[in-house]
């Protein structure tokens, strides 16, 4: 036994040199043979996914054709409402500013000292004679 | 769906030998060769 063992590393060890290179290729040799039964194993689940891959986009844009209509008219009443709630500045047209009341009618009113609190108590008297007006109202019923 | 048969215990010990010892004698083997052999081995897996 152990005869036949050393004639066959001699046999083996005559064939050549065995350089770094060829353990490299010795490795990359099973490496790649592994990968390869590993690859014949899942090859199949692969082309499985890959059909239902296929059949599920065709159906996808199947139904997106199907819709385009239904798609176009959402999209334009969706478009005429957005366009038509928006404001002046937000479609990008100037707006020049109105003054009701003149810079100068302004200025007179600003002269006035306490004008903003006079202004304040005058809309509180209004607001508590709506008031007792509404109460009077509510109270005859 | 009918349960599968349970696998007989002698094919159960082949089943699980065979892949077992192939795997050990690949290492042993591989082992006892340059480190240019698992250098290769790696490259080829991670390149």
């Amino acid at each position: 036994m152990w005869g036949y063992l050393s004639e066959f590393w001699g046999a083996v060890s005559q064939v050549g040199d065995y350089t770094v290179t060829w353990f490299q290729s010795l490795g990359n040799a099973v490496a790649g043979a592994i990968g390869g039964l590993l690859e014949d194993l899942t090859h199949h689940f692969y082309d499985i996914f890959y059909i239902a891959q296929w059949f599920l986009d065709n159906l996808g844009e199947m139904l997106a054709t199907a819709f385009t209509p239904l798609t176009w008219i959402f999209n334009f009443v969706k478009g005429f409402f957005v366009s038509a709630t928006m404001s002046l500045e937000e479609l990008g047209i100037e707006v020049p500013e109105i003054n009701l009341i003149s810079d100068n009618v302004k200025a007179v009113f600003e002269i006035v000292p306490y004008m903003n609190l006079l202004l304040t108590a005058i809309a509180g008297v209004f607001g508590l004679m709506i008031v007792i007006f509404i109460v009077k109202r509510a109270s005859r019923i | 769906m009918k349960p599968l048969p349970p696998i007989p215990q002698p094919a159960l010990i082949l089943i699980m030998a065979i892949p077992i010892s192939v795997v050990l004698i690949w290492l042993i083997v591989g082992f006892s060769l340059p480190p240019a052999y698992w250098w290769g081995f790696f490259s080829f897996l991670f390149q």
